[in-house]
């Protein structure tokens, strides 16, 4: 701590580490932080504030979606290295397992893996599918991973309509999933009309949006 | 001196003139060129005017009878000539039939040549997926830039060789000629950045600009090497504008800046090109939060085609306020839109646009980007019928 006056300093300039996508100076910090023995949760705060930092910034054109991509990966890393992410799996994280990925017909999965670095953030367990996924491959993710949320991705105008017939399968053999989607050529009307319970415009809303369709009991 | 320049510049707009096809902008006098704009604003608001008439008014910022208006169909419309997506990639006698087809049945003044992003990308190596029934795309489980020192290692290619950019010359070379006289064909050009990103693929191609920008700059000067050859093809068969898609130029691509380092000079390059060659320079950058400013200084663009708002305005208004006088607005129809909406509510969504950006000329309806690729055409046509009847 011999840079820092105090502890919070010390856990501020970690948080800063992720908006200047610094890994090194993150792992640093990292380690002086777990030997000031603070508490994993704190530190995890500590990592989200970041990551928050990023957001506002981004939603505010401060940050472009390039270094918001980066500045996931170094949140990621920390979280990682923390073993925070995943490992410590509440009753919570339980009920908010997810399976995400780009329809079939659609190799883009810059857009998916950016949602899907922010889940990740925020503690949400996460199966991915990949990109060019079809109907039955997200149904047997569904099951296989008992996911309630559903996340899909479409980026092209001609792979969008292939978001229906996921979510209409999905909901059939699986009442009780609910469906967010998202994508270049999506938007609230459309994806209410394919049947998804919740629409996000972008990686910055994609939290809110699934908090919002877990607290209304989906 | 001068004198001599002027002839030959004068030749240069004959030349076409008695070929029945536009010529290059940029060497017709300004002094007509505001003539001409001024009369036909005038004429305008007692009869019709032509399709060039109508542009020419709409590109010296002055009000034309109605505004002028592209539906962006591309691919689209290939039902109507019964080819297939492929087909309209790769073949182009059907891709120029495809669009002279949208021209003559659907409307609007301009006809834009936007075949698919992986055009030049597919000349540089990449290996492309051509599917049945969409638009073709890179296969992304095999770039051709592998690894961050890929980059310099990008083969400089003949473009005498280059199949794909070969034949967007030759979809130029057809229109430019059945289209004569009424309407504008314009060239398109990828930039470096997008399309390093298609033979990188997104991810790891943000990450690269932001951590080896000396590695996608030396990228980008071995692609911009062809492209200014592929430019200068287009302009060869008599396209009068070059649309340059810029996407990383916005939020959605990188930082200002860092934009301006890593794409800045190349731009620069090819729209200087463009100038010096009598035609130009338009823009396609469908980003959010798109940088109008550093656009303009880099490539001083008569037109600028765009879907989002800028990142230095919060309203089309506002937009028109501050750019409209030095750029022509073309757009910003939500492609959304066009997925669910009746031709009726596209219509109402083209007055606003219209209302909000159309006064004192300097304005092309048209969507923000591309029509959809499987949607029907009837919305299309609405655009059309919405310029002419609230334009």
């Amino acid at each position: 701590m011999s840079d820092f006056d105090s502890q919070e300093a010390l856990l501020t300039a970690l948080s800063e580490t992720i908006l200047h996508h610094d890994d090194e100076k993150m792992e640093h910090l990292l380690n002086a932080v777990v030997k000031e023995g603070v508490s994993p949760e704190k530190i995890k705060q500590k990592l989200i504030i970041g990551l928050e930092s990023a957001k506002s910034r981004i939603m505010t054109n401060h940050l472009s979606m390039a270094e918001f991509l980066v500045c996931l990966d170094t949140a990621i890393h920390g979280l990682e290295n923390v073993a925070l992410s995943g490992s410590r799996e509440n009753e919570t994280q339980k009920n908010n397992r997810i399976v995400i990925g780009v329809v079939k017909g659609d190799p883009h999965d810059l857009g998916k893996t950016i949602i899907e670095s922010v889940y990740r953030a925020y503690g949400y367990t996460i199966f991915d599918m990949g990109s060019n996924v079809s109907v039955e491959k997200f149904l047997k993710g569904i099951e296989q991973h008992q996911a309630t949320i559903l996340a899909i991705s479409a980026m092209m105008s001609t792979s969008t309509v292939n978001v229906e017939p996921i979510i209409h399968e999905a909901k059939k053999r699986f009442p009780h999933i609910a469906a967010i989607v998202g994508g270049a050529y999506m938007n609230e009307k459309l994806a209410t009309s394919y049947g998804a319970d919740a629409y996000s415009e972008n990686a910055l809303t994609v939290i809110e949006n699934t908090e919002t369709i877990m607290n209304n009991g989906r | 001196m001068s004198t001599v320049k002027e002839n030959l510049s004068i030749l240069k707009v004959i030349k076409p003139l008695l070929k029945r096809e536009m010529p290059p902008p940029g060497f017709i006098p300004d002094s007509i060129l505001n003539g001409v704009a001024t009369f036909s604003s005038a004429r305008g608001k007692i009869s019709h005017l032509s399709n060039l008439e109508r542009l020419i008014t709409t590109l010296c910022h002055k009000e034309p009878d109605h505004v002028p208006s592209s539906s962006f169909v591309m691919s689209a419309a290939r039902h109507l000539v019964n080819a297939s997506f492929p087909e309209f990639a790769l073949k182009p006698a059907i891709t120029a039939d495809i669009l002279y087809t949208v021209f003559e049945q659907i409307g609007g003044e301009l006809i834009i040549p936007l075949i698919d992003l992986s055009v030049e990308a597919a000349d540089f190596g990449q290996k492309i997926i051509y599917p049945e029934n969409s638009t073709p795309f890179p296969d992304y489980s095999e770039p051709l830039i592998k690894d961050v020192s890929d980059y310099r290692k990008i083969k400089r290619i003949d473009f005498r060789n280059a199949i794909r950019m070969q034949s967007i010359v030759e979809v130029c070379r057809i229109l430019v000629k059945k289209v004569g006289l009424r309407g504008i064909v314009t060239g398109w050009c990828f930039c470096p950045l997008e399309i390093l990103n298609m033979m990188r693929g997104a991810k790891n191609f943000f990450r690269d600009c932001i951590n080896y920008p000396q590695e996608v700059k030396a990228g980008c000067e071995i692609v911009t090497d062809v492209l200014m050859e592929f430019v200068d093809a287009q302009l060869d068969v008599g396209v009068p504008v070059i649309s340059f898609d810029t996407l990383f130029a916005s939020w959605n691509g990188v930082r200002k800046s860092l934009w301006e380092e890593l794409e800045g000079t190349f731009v620069n390059d090819l729209s200087n090109l463009v100038h010096k060659r009598g035609a130009l320079v338009a823009i396609h950058n469908c980003g959010n939060g798109i940088y109008f400013d550093s656009l303009i200084r880099f490539m001083a663009p008569e037109i600028i085609s765009y879907a989002h708002l800028p990142d230095d305005c919060s309203n089309n208004k506002e937009l028109k306020n501050r750019y409209g006088d030095q750029v022509v607005l073309m757009g910003n129809l939500d492609t959304a839109f066009l997925s669910y909406m009746t031709p009726m509510e596209i219509m109402d969504e083209c007055k606003k646009l219209i209302n909000d950006l159309a006064d004192g000329g300097g304005f092309i309806l048209a969507p923000g980007c591309e029509y959809p690729p499987n949607l029907p055409l009837d919305n299309a046509r609405a655009i059309i019928k919405a310029a002419q009847l609230h334009g």
